[in-house]
């Protein structure tokens, strides 16, 4: 009875504040974005760059929208809003894309930045904000091995039916390190898709780079 | 010791030991149980550790999007959620279960507790003014949340391997609880064993040895003692049992010294009675040889008196019919009469000496019914003339008309009878009846009724009449003249053939009823039964004349 008026109380606290958040959305824009300069994953993701430049764009509901029709989930209203990404450069060539990204992981929101290259299939990605131990284990199950080189198509066909977890079979994980998993692929398919929605001309800047190099 | 104690004992030993077993066991099963669902797998601390997770989670997922986007205002809900995982941690803190990990609960409580009020230190304050510190605390936020979720992962690992750990001791537990209730319950069923043996040894074995020494003496008739025993009731009863055998033997031979004592006396009386038994045979024989020799005399002297009597009547006759004087005839009629009624007397006294020396025989011959009885009616008549009585014959149309018997001596029979009756009457009635009876195809038997409206008899009387030379008071022996012959005579005819006097009902009668069976297209002598006298008979039937 104690854990049923635990849990009713629970979920009621829960509906209660996301009826707060979705409200307060509703009615004013973000003021603030926490997701933090990646300025040290940049050089690390690329380790030829000599420098970077940002670029700001306003992620909006026909961006959302766009991107719903492409994607079998879709963002959340909370990730809209101003973003940056940034741009890796070689002295004035630029090597591919960084984008910080936030994700709704096992314990709370993950940040995870992306690095894309030219072509915007994964490059690697870094945590800079996951809780558990299933973000160390994930990692040093190779995740990132199976992520690398791989673009929209390619990491939507490793997500389960659901869409929700890695498919079994490809890592040894258990069921709360496949939806980890899932969690970071749709975070990557997320980022591809918003990166070229939002910031089309830079990615077709990239395109172009990477078209006269072949 | 006695039966009920030593039964006592042991109803209240195996009593007891069954309460006891039954209350440690559900005393250790209820402990048992109590310890699987406190810090078994199946404990509710474990669904309420799940809980905090959940709840870890929201209220994380709920601070980061605070922290994300800066909306201060809704920090007041995560403190709500905040509060309901404190709860929670407390909860598994103060159980069994989670007692031992007292210090990763306190941990992820400090942390709760410090990331929450971090937090509610920006409730209500403007996000620009206060940047550099918002910035500083989601800093502090991404660098501790991650361990208050290390701790949450060690607290559910800690909580899971005890619980498993707890479940395995205790299913070890009950595995041994089980097996040593087995034991006990054996053990129990060892010492009710025991008991029962112990009082089978105590009751049942003196009760066999009782039971096998009476039977052994019953069969070879020996003399039977109860040793002592330790129990009080089979000890007293073997007393008793004791005395009573000795009472019994002393009695069997006192009733032997009696049984002995009394069969000699039998044998000295039966001494005594073969003497006199042989005495009277002698005075029997001697009395019926003096009696045969008595009617043998008689039927001679009878015949000796009847020889010169009939020449006295003869004599009589003859002086009668030469015509004397009035004067003679009178004295000779008195002669006549007197004559005749001695003639009479003496053929009587004949009869009934012939009988008694058995030298009377039937002659059976084939006659007519009819003749038969015109010849009572005419001897009857003689009789009734004169006198106010009428004579009534009532005969069942159906009896055959030719017989085969002793004609003379039926008549005699019947005419006794009528005489009787005539003699006993004054006025009225006298009725004889006949109606028959086939007892085969070649034989029949006639009964005789004859029936009178004189002054009766009495039932005491009844069985008088037929003993020979007896009337039956003095007075009527004064007033109706006869031997007392007549009816013995009918009788010992009727006994000839077969017949005899049956009883009657009625206190005085007034009839007599004869029997007589005759035989009919056969040469054999049939009886005459001379029936009881009735009154009853009287009333049904008509009164007949012929």
């Amino acid at each position: 009875m104690t854990l049923f008026i635990h849990r009713k109380n629970y979920l009621l606290t829960k509906l209660l504040f996301i009826a707060l958040i979705f409200s307060a959305n509703s009615f004013a824009a973000a003021p603030y974005c926490a997701l933090r300069d990646p300025s040290h994953q940049i050089y690390a993701m690329f380790p030829s760059a000599t420098s970077y430049r940002s670029v700001v764009r306003k992620v909006d509901a026909l961006a959302r929208q766009s991107l719903n029709e492409k994607l079998p989930f879709t963002l959340h209203h909370n990730e809209l809003g101003e973003h940056t990404i940034y741009v890796p450069v070689q002295k004035v060539m630029p090597l591919g894309i960084v984008h910080v990204r936030s994700e709704m992981g096992v314990w709370g929101l993950m940040e995870i930045v992306w690095a894309l290259d030219r072509q915007m299939k994964v490059v690697d990605f870094k945590f800079q904000r996951c809780r558990g131990d299933s973000c160390k284990t994930v990692i040093e199950k190779n995740i990132k091995s199976l992520l690398q080189g791989k673009g929209e198509r390619e990491l939507a066909n490793l997500l389960d039916e659901n869409k929700t977890a890695l498919k079994h079979g490809l890592l040894e994980l258990n069921d709360s390190e496949l939806y980890l998993a899932g969690s970071i692929i749709k975070s990557a398919i997320k980022t591809i898709a918003v990166t070229k929605g939002s910031w089309p001309d830079t990615v077709t800047e990239l395109q172009s780079v990477s078209d006269s190099k072949q | 010791m006695k039966i009920s104690r030593a039964i006592g004992i042991q109803t209240l030993a195996i009593c007891t030991g069954l309460l006891l077993l039954a209350a440690a066991t559900a005393f250790s099963w209820n402990r048992i149980d109590s310890a699987h669902q406190n810090k078994g797998k199946d404990s509710l601390i474990l669904l309420d550790f799940r809980l905090l997770q959940e709840s870890v989670k929201a209220w994380l997922l709920n601070n980061d999007l605070i922290y994300g986007s800066g909306q201060t205002f809704l920090v007041h809900g995560t403190k709500q959620q905040a509060l309901q995982c404190i709860e929670l941690a407390q909860n598994i803190r103060q159980s069994p279960l989670g007692e031992p990990f007292t210090k990763t609960v306190d941990s992820i409580l400090n942390q709760l507790d410090g990331n929450q009020k971090n937090l509610d230190a920006f409730q209500g304050l403007s996000l620009e003014q206060n940047r550099p510190l918002f910035e500083h605390s989601v800093a502090q936020w991404d660098a501790t949340s991650p361990k208050m979720v290390q701790y949450l992962e060690l607290l559910g690992a800690q909580l899971k391997a005890a619980a498993t750990e707890n479940s395995a001791l205790i299913e070890k537990q009950r595995q041994n609880f089980i097996l040593i209730a087995l034991l006990a319950f054996l053990g129990l069923g060892l010492i009710v064993f025991a008991l029962w043996r112990w009082l089978s040894h105590l009751i049942v074995k003196p009760l066999r040895v009782l039971v096998n020494s009476a039977d052994f003496a019953l069969k070879n008739n020996q003399h039977f003692e109860v040793k002592n025993s330790k129990i009080f009731e089979i000890e007293t009863l073997g007393k008793s049992l004791n005395a009573f055998v000795l009472n019994l033997e002393q009695r069997v031979q006192q009733r032997t010294q009696q049984l002995e004592e009394k069969q000699q006396q039998l044998l000295d009386e039966v001494k005594l009675r073969k003497a006199a038994e042989k005495k009277a045979l002698k005075s029997a024989a001697m009395a019926n040889a003096s009696n045969a020799a008595k009617s043998e005399f008689l039927a001679n002297m009878s015949h000796e008196i009847r020889t010169p009597l009939n020449g006295i009547i003869g004599s009589t006759e003859l002086l009668l019919n030469d015509c004397p004087n009035e004067s003679t005839v009178k004295w000779l009629h008195t002669i006549q009469t007197s004559g005749n009624h001695l003639l009479e007397l003496i053929n009587v006294v004949l009869d009934f000496s012939k009988i008694e020396a058995r030298q009377l025989e039937l002659t059976v011959k084939t006659f007519s019914l009819y003749d038969l009885l015109r010849n009572c009616r005419a001897i009857a008549q003689t009789k009734s003339d004169g006198s106010n009585l009428a004579l009534v014959f009532k005969i069942d149309p159906l009896t055959p008309s030719e017989l085969h018997g002793d004609r003379l001596r039926i008549c005699q029979i019947l005419t006794n009878l009528l005489n009787n009756a005539f003699k006993f009457t004054e006025t009225g009635t006298v009725t004889l009846r006949l109606h028959h009876e086939l007892e085969d195809d070649n034989h029949i038997n006639l009964y005789w009724e004859i029936e009178d409206t004189g002054i009766g008899i009495s039932k005491d009387a009844l069985a008088k009449v037929f003993t020979p030379f007896v009337q039956l008071e003095s007075g009527t022996t004064r007033r109706f003249a006869g031997t007392g012959l007549g009816l013995a005579i009918s009788q010992q005819l009727a006994h000839m053939m077969g017949g005899g006097v049956l009883d009657s009902k009625a206190q005085r009668v007034r009839a007599v009823y004869s029997v007589v069976k005759c035989g009919s297209n056969t040469k054999k002598t049939r009886n005459i039964k001379i029936p009881a006298y009735s009154l009853e008979r009287h009333l049904f039937y008509p009164k007949i004349l012929i």
